[in-house]
C-alpha cells in the first residue's frame, strides 16, 4: 500500500473523486475503492470481502428480528464461527509469509503476500453484531451503510477498528473542511516518514543483527537487536494507522486514536491500553466480556484474559510465535496481577524501566518463529555468551545511533509532551511552519519511495 | 490564520503530487500497456515498478536518500556497503552456495582432458578489503572460502592464488570505487601470479603505455547508493609499447559471428556499461582471440567476468585465446563441447571470483 503509486496517483485520484461526488454516490465510492485495492492485492480477497459484509449486514438483521428469542444466539455463534475463519484463513503475517494453512502444513489459499482488509472486515462484522445482540443499537437496513461501515478501506492496513455506534453519524454526516484535509495530509505524511525513515531502518538494524549467530552474539548486540524489534512492530502498525486516520480525515472522518505512547507504560496492562487501543477495547468488549462473568474471579478470569491476549496477539499475524508470545504475556500479566501491591509502592519511572526490560526480554518469543531461537537469544541478552560487546556492536551503535535515539524520543512520547505544552504556540509561527514541515517530509517520503531498497519493502499487514 | 495556513498546506501538497503524476504519466518512458495485459502478472506490481522506475528526477531523489542516509550514519544501502572511500558489493548471506556442486564440475571436466588445468579464484572487493566491512556481513572470509574450494579440487588441477597479490596491493586502485570488478592494475597483479603456474615469463609493466580510456566512471554499484563523496572511477587500459600481437577476435553469440580486431572495444564507452570496453563484457557465448604469436599455444579460458579484464595480458602468450562464459551456454542451451573441442588446448584455466563461483548455476555446461 505505501509506494509512489499510492502518494502520486491514488490518493490524489481518490480524493478528487471523493470530494466532488455527490453525497450518495460517496459510500459507494468507497466500497468500491476498498474493492479494487483488494483486487490490486489478490482478487481472492474479494471473497474474503463479500464474506464479511454479507454475513454482517444478513445476520445483524436476522439476530435483531428474533433478538428476544434463543435462536438469535445461535445465529451470533454463527456469524462468530464464519467471520473468524475468514480471519484465520485470509489474515496473515507477510513478516514470516504464513497463514493458518501454511502453518498446519497445507498449500496457501492465496497466491500473494497480503490480504488488504482481511485483519479488519471480519472484527467490523462480528463487533457490529454482537452489539445488535446487546441490544446496544437496533440493526441498520441499509446494506451500503453496513457495508461502507465493515469495508471501511483506510482502516485496512493496521485499524484502527471502529465501533458502529461511533462511526455511524460520521457515515451519516460527512464534513470535509478544508481544516480536516489539511490535517489528513499532516496525518499521512506523519505515517510515511515513521513507515520509511523509522520502520524500515529499525528492521534493517534487527535483520543486521539476525546476521550473526546467536549463539556468539555479544549481550549489547542482543540489546540493540530486539530494542530494534520493538520499535519496528510499534512503527510499524502506527505508521499504517496514522494513514488510514489520515485518508479519513481527507473523507472527512475523525477516527479514535490507537496509540498513546505504550513504550511509556509502567506495567503490562498498561501497555495493553496503550499499543493500539482500539484492539485492545474491541477484544476487551467482545471477548473478554463474553467470557467473563459479572462478579466471578478466578479461573473464569484468567481464561478470559489468556483468550483476549491470545486473540490480540494472533491479529498481528496467525503463527506459532504470536501464540507463544501471547502466552509471554499472559504470564506476566499474571505475575504483575499477584505483585500488583509492592509494584504500586515504588517510584513510576522504576516501573516503566522494569516493564521495558521485561517486555523486551519476552519479546523475542515474537521475533523468532523457533522457540529455541527465542531462549538462545534471551540468553545471549543477559550474557549467557560471555560477550559483553564486541566491533560489531560498535558498528551497529554507530550506524544506528541516530535511528534509535529518535525512536526513544518519539515512543517515549516527548513530542506529545512539547504539544501538549504548547511550546510552539504562537500563532504566526505555526502559519510557516506547518505548510514547511508537510512539504519537507513529501520530499524526504518521496525520496525514500523512489530509492529505498525494494527488498526492504516488507509488511505486516 | 489557521485556515490560511491549511489552505496552503493543502494547496502546496496536491500542487506538488499532481504535478509529478503528470510528468510521470506523460514526459517519461512509455506506459506497460503490453505487460500489464500479459498472463500471470501482479498489475499492482506492475504500476509500482513503472512509477518507481519512471519518477521524474530519480538519479536526483536517489542522490537526497543516500546523503540523508551516509548524514545520519548508515552505511550499507541493500547489497552495496560503503567501506571508506569505495562502494563494496556485500558477499551473498543464507543463500545455498554451490561450491561443493561447482567443484565437481570442473572436477569433472578436468577427468575428461589430458590438458593441464588450471584455476584461479578471485576475491571481489569485500574480500580484499574484509577489515573495513563489518563481520555481521559475511560468514566466512573469501580467503578462506577460497583455501575451501581449493582443498576439494583433483589434485590434477593447480590452483592459483589471486588472493595474497591483491591483498598486498589493497593501498593502490586495484578495485573499481563504484563497480564490483577489478580494475587493470588488479588483473595485472593477479596475471603476474598467474604466471607462475602456467610457465609463462610475465611482461612487466613497463612493457605498456597506460590509457585513461573514462576519467568520470561512476558504476552500477553507484545507482543504488549515489554517496556525492566517492570520486568517481577511471577506466585505464595498457596497450603494449610494441604492436600489439592481437590480430583478429572472432565473438560469437548463438546467433552469428562478429569480428573485431582490437581486444578493447572503445564504443562501449558510450553505453551505460562502460567496463564492455574489455572483450564487450559477458555478451557472448565464445570469444577467440588470435595474436600473431607463432609458438602454436593456445589457452581455453572458462570466464566469468573478471576474466575479461585479464584477458587482454594472456594475449602475449598464445596464439590463440578462446573464452567460454558458462553463463552464456546455459542461457543458449548448449555444453562445452558444442563450442570448443577441450583437448586441443595446451592449457585450460578457469577464472571467476569467489563470490560468483559460489552461487553459478551455470557450471553444469562444462561437459
Amino acid at each position: 500500500m505505501i509506494g509512489a503509486s499510492f502518494l502520486y496517483f491514488f490518493l490524489p485520484i481518490f480524493s478528487a473523486l471523493y470530494l466532488i461526488s455527490p453525497k450518495p454516490v460517496k459510500s459507494r465510492l468507497v466500497l468500491v475503492t476498498g474493492a479494487g485495492l483488494i483486487c490490486f492485492a489478490d482478487p481472492m480477497g474479494l471473497i474474503a470481502m463479500a464474506v464479511c459484509i454479507l454475513s454482517g449486514y444478513l445476520f445483524g438483521v436476522f439476530i435483531y428480528n428474533f433478538r428476544d428469542k434463543s435462536v438469535s444466539k445461535l445465529l451470533l455463534v454463527l456469524e462468530v464461527m464464519i467471520n473468524s475463519a475468514v480471519l484465520l484463513l485470509f489474515h496473515r503475517t507477510a513478516y514470516d509469509g504464513s497463514d493458518l494453512l501454511t502453518v498446519l502444513g497445507h498449500r496457501s489459499l492465496l497466491k500473494s503476500a497480503v490480504t488488504v482488509g482481511a485483519a479488519v472486515m471480519p472484527l467490523h462484522s462480528i463487533g457490529y453484531c454482537v452489539d445488535v445482540y446487546r441490544k446496544r443499537y437496533r440493526c441498520e437496513h441499509r446494506f451500503i451503510k453496513v457495508a461502507e461501515y465493515i469495508s471501511f478501506f483506510p482502516v485496512f492496513a493496521a485499524g484502527p477498528i471502529l465501533r458502529y455506534d461511533k462511526i455511524s453519524p460520521q457515515l451519516e454526516e460527512r464534513k470535509t473542511d478544508i481544516s480536516g484535509i489539511a490535517s489528513g495530509i499532516r496525518l499521512i505524511m506523519l505515517g510515511m516518514f515513521k513507515k520509511l525513515f523509522i520502520s524500515d531502518t529499525m528492521l534493517e538494524l534487527w535483520d543486521d543483527v539476525g546476521g550473526v549467530q546467536i549463539s556468539s552474539l555479544p549481550a549489547l548486540s542482543a540489546w540493540i537487536g530486539i530494542l530494534a524489534f520493538a520499535f519496528f512492530v510499534y512503527f510499524e502498525v502506527s505508521a499504517f494507522s496514522n494513514i488510514g486516520c489520515g485518508i479519513a480525515a481527507i473523507m472527512g472522518f475523525k477516527l479514535p486514536r490507537s496509540f498513546r505512547e505504550p513504550y511509556g507504560s509502567h506495567s503490562f496492562s498498561d501497555f495493553c491500553r496503550k499499543f493500539n487501543s482500539t484492539l485492545y477495547r474491541w477484544c476487551k468488549d467482545y471477548i473478554y466480556r463474553s467470557i467473563k462473568h459479572r462478579g466471578s474471579h478466578g479461573i473464569s478470569e484468567f481464561f478470559a484474559i489468556l483468550l483476549t491476549v491470545l486473540a490480540a496477539c494472533m491479529w498481528y499475524g496467525t503463527s506459532l510465535r504470536s501464540v507463544v508470545f501471547a502466552a509471554a504475556m499472559v504470564f506476566m500479566l499474571s505475575i504483575e496481577k499477584l505483585l500488583e501491591k509492592p509494584l504500586k509502592k515504588l517510584p513510576k519511572i522504576v516501573r516503566t524501566l522494569l516493564f521495558v526490560v521485561l517486555l523486551l526480554t519476552i519479546l523475542p518469543f515474537m521475533a523468532f518463529s523457533d522457540i529455541l531461537d527465542a531462549l538462545g537469544y534471551i540468553r545471549a541478552m543477559y550474557g549467557g555468551n560471555q560477550i559483553a560487546a564486541d566491533v560489531t556492536s560498535e558498528y551497529l551503535i554507530s550506524a544506528y545511533f541516530l535511528f534509535v535515539a529518535l525512536c526513544m524520543l518519539i515512543s517515549g512520547g516527548v513530542f506529545g509532551y512539547v504539544f501538549k505544552k504548547k511550546m510552539f504556540n504562537n500563532e504566526y509561527l505555526q502559519t510557516i511552519i506547518q505548510p514547511v514541515w508537510v512539504i519537507a517530509l513529501l520530499i524526504f517520503c518521496t525520496a525514500f519511495l523512489v530509492s529505498g531498497n525494494e527488498s526492504l519493502y516488507r509488511y505486516m499487514f | 490564520m489557521k485556515k490560511f495556513s491549511d489552505a496552503i498546506t493543502v494547496a502546496a501538497f496536491f500542487a506538488i503530487l499532481i504535478m509529478f503524476a503528470v510528468s510521470t504519466v506523460f514526459f517519461q518512458d512509455d506506459l506497460p500497456f503490453e505487460r500489464l495485459f500479459s498472463k500471470d502478472v501482479n498489475v499492482g506490481q506492475v504500476v509500482s515498478e513503472y512509477v518507481s522506475d519512471s519518477f521524474p528526477m530519480r538519479k536526483n531523489w536517489r542522490s537526497i536518500y543516500t546523503n540523508i542516509m551516509v548524514f545520519s550514519g548508515r552505511r550499507r544501502f541493500g547489497d552495496s556497503f560503503l567501506a571508506g572511500d569505495r562502494l563494496v558489493k556485500l558477499d551473498k548471506k543464507n543463500g545455498s552456495s554451490k561450491v561443493i556442486e561447482n567443484v565437481a564440475h570442473i572436477n569433472e571436466l578436468a577427468a575428461n582432458t589430458e590438458s593441464p588445468i588450471y584455476m584461479m579464484l578471485a576475491p571481489t572487493a569485500a574480500g580484499v578489503y574484509s577489515a573495513d566491512v563489518p563481520e555481521i556481513f559475511a560468514d566466512k572470509t573469501q580467503r578462506e572460502r577460497i583455501n575451501d574450494a581449493y582443498l576439494q579440487l583433483d589434485r590434477r588441477i593447480a590452483s592459483i592464488d589471486a588472493f595474497y597479490p591483491l591483498y598486498s596491493a589493497r593501498d593502490e586502485y586495484v578495485y573499481y570505487r563504484t563497480e564490483n570488478l577489478w580494475t587493470s592494475f588488479g588483473a595485472y597483479y593477479a596475471y603476474s601470479e598467474s604466471t607462475k603456474k602456467l610457465g609463462l615469463q610475465a611482461v612487466t609493466l613497463d612493457n605498456y603505455d597506460q590509457e585513461f580510456a573514462e576519467a568520470g566512471f561512476y558504476g552500477s554499484m553507484y545507482d543504488s547508493a549515489m554517496v556525492s563523496r566517492i570520486v568517481p572511477d577511471r577506466i585505464n587500459i595498457f596497450r603494449s609499447k610494441y604492436q600489439s600481437p592481437v590480430t583478429e577476435v572472432d565473438m560469437f553469440d548463438g546467433s552469428g559471428a562478429k569480428q573485431a580486431e582490437s581486444v578493447y572495444f572503445r564504443s562501449a564507452l558510450k553505453s551505460s556499461k562502460k567496463t564492455d570496453i574489455f572483450l564487450q563484457g559477458d555478451k557472448y557465448i565464445k570469444t577467440d582471440i588470435y595474436t600473431d604469436l607463432d609458438n602454436d599455444s593456445e589457452l581455453l579460458l572458462i570466464k566469468g567476468s573478471f576474466a575479461n579484464t585479464i584477458v587482454p595480458f594472456y594475449t602475449a602468450h598464445y596464439s590463440r585465446i578462446t573464452m567460454v562464459d558458462p553463463k552464456k551456454l546455459k542461457e543458449a542451451d548448449l555444453t562445452l563441447s558444442d563450442v570448443a573441442d577441450i583437448n586441443e588446448y595446451d592449457q585450460i584455466l578457469v577464472m571467476y571470483d569467489i563470490e560468483s563461483f559460489s552461487y553459478a548455476d551455470c557450471l553444469d555446461t562444462l561437459k
